[in-house]
């Protein structure tokens, strides 16, 4: 028989493990995001470029991205690959899987960053000689950039709430540990909430602190002296 | 009279299905000072911006001396250039524009020094020493650390001309540079332009509405109109004496539109 009455001293006894779970979730959530940010801008440029061979497949791999599940693309990378000779840690599958698919998104955000900037942006770094990889990195990314960090903030949450996806390769992130836990002790009620406050919790702050942040960001690009 | 420095041979140029120029010739000769009137939509601008090689051709050809804009020479054949060759033909070319668009994240002086570090390879110190020199002469010595918004409009403007003026180009490109400013700022703009013609010796190219201000810098004015020079000569004989109806027709309603507003 399962109670549904709350046990603290359960729920205090199984709480380190579930931060441990936690760091995992965080870690995963901050290389992903690492991933998703260099990535999104290089989707981003690629999808720019003159190269119709170049612009075509790279828009082909970000809609695919987008267009198939993050489990499947999880399961693909840890069983699949390996027949190819790639093999990775289960923590580093998750990570990178997790930062590709979302580099797609953020390819979208840049995307409508680099949208936004005025045609005669361009048009004063070209007639100024500037390559187009020097008016990209010095005139287009400093002003697309501050205007879209609240959108790509909102797909840091996302991804954050994504994490749980990795316990499928058996990532010992905040949910795996609380099914670990659950299964040997034949309670989940505890284990499983905690970990829906923690994640609550979490998202909150960092939609608060996104929101803060936007309060300040340089509308003008990130200055340059 | 010399050989011409630029040079439009058979321009064709479209816009979807408006034919802008169909066979557009044209030549600026060193050191000249030309400046092209007409009404709106006649391809004023447009001429400068294939020039800067911001609009493409659609047909013909344009050259700086011996050297073609938007073609090369490969094995004895024109061939369409390189983003490299374009890079090259920019170099001779600086172009000042009506919305100045100047680099809104950047200090003035950041603004001067850019691309003379990154496309003529300076040292940072020379061309800070050579932009701040430049300032000065357009009297915003003041202004090297001010970004962009916190300028007035005439102000912006004069950056644009510093900015233009850095690269050390042989031709200056001036397209409406007045027309997005408030009327009492159009002054100190026009002077600026008036002392670097003294002193420099540019070719200059000038789209522009202010009819004094041709009549006063210019050695030539062309007229304009559909596509094709109607009518091109020294600025008081096209002012005071033209010969075609339709450059009589402009400049009356120019004129009245003027004496009305």
């Amino acid at each position: 028989m399962i109670s549904f009455t709350w046990d603290w001293s359960y729920a205090i006894r199984v709480m380190p493990v579930l931060i441990d779970g936690a760091m995992v979730t965080l870690k995963a959530t901050a290389a992903g995001t690492v991933i998703a940010v260099f990535g999104g801008l290089l989707f981003a440029l690629l999808r720019r470029s003159g190269n119709v061979f170049v612009s075509k497949s790279a828009g082909f791999f970000v809609e695919f991205i987008r267009s198939t599940p993050l489990l499947i693309q999880i399961y693909f990378v840890y069983y699949i690959l390996p027949e190819f000779g790639i093999r990775m840690t289960p923590f580093l599958t998750g990570v990178i899987s997790l930062g590709l698919h979302f580099s797609s998104y953020m390819s979208e955000v840049y995307r409508a960053g680099i949208d936004g900037i005025p045609r005669g942006q361009w048009e004063a770094g070209i007639s100024l000689g500037m390559t187009k990889l020097r008016i990209f990195k010095d005139i287009i990314v400093p002003q697309a950039v501050p205007p879209v960090i609240p959108a790509m903030g909102n797909y840091v949450i996302s991804m954050f709430k994504e994490t749980p996806q990795l316990s499928a390769i058996t990532v010992l992130e905040m949910m795996q540990a609380a099914k670990i836990i659950g299964s040997e002790e034949f309670r989940y009620l505890e284990p499983v909430t905690m970990v829906g406050v923690i994640f609550l919790a979490l998202s909150l702050g960092a939609a608060y602190c996104i929101k803060l942040l936007s309060r300040k960001l340089p509308m003008q690009g990130i200055p340059m002296k | 009279m010399s050989k011409p420095l630029i040079q439009f041979t058979d321009v064709t140029k479209k816009f979807g299905d408006h034919i802008i120029f169909d066979g557009f010739n044209f030549s600026v000769f060193p050191q000249e000072i030309v400046t092209i009137i007409g009404p709106s939509g006649s391809g004023k601008s447009t001429i400068l911006r294939m020039l800067m090689t911001l609009e493409k051709l659609d047909g013909g050809f344009i050259q700086i001396e011996d050297e073609y804009v938007w073609h090369m020479k490969k094995n004895e054949k024109l061939v369409p250039a390189s983003e490299a060759h374009l890079r090259k033909m920019r170099k001779k070319i600086s172009m000042v524009f009506q919305h100045f668009n100047l680099f809104p994240h950047m200090t003035v002086l950041r603004n001067v020094t850019e691309a003379p570090v990154h496309v003529l390879k300076l040292e940072k110190e020379e061309a800070r020493l050579r932009a701040v020199e430049l300032l000065e002469t357009v009297g915003l010595g003041d202004k090297i650390d001010a970004y962009p918004a916190q300028l007035s409009g005439g102000q912006k403007q004069r950056v644009g001309i510093a900015r233009a003026l850095a690269m050390q180009p042989s031709i200056l490109l001036l397209d409406e540079i007045t027309s997005a400013l408030d009327p009492e700022l159009v002054g100190e703009v026009l002077d600026v332009i008036r002392n670097v013609a003294k002193e420099h010796r540019h070719t200059m190219l000038i789209v522009t509405h202010e009819m004094y201000f041709a009549e006063e810098i210019a050695d030539r004015i062309c007229f304009l109109e559909g596509g094709a020079i109607v009518e091109e000569g020294a600025p008081r004989d096209l002012f005071y004496n033209p010969r075609e109806q339709r450059t009589k027709d402009f400049l009356q309603s120019y004129m009245s539109g003027k004496a009305g507003s």
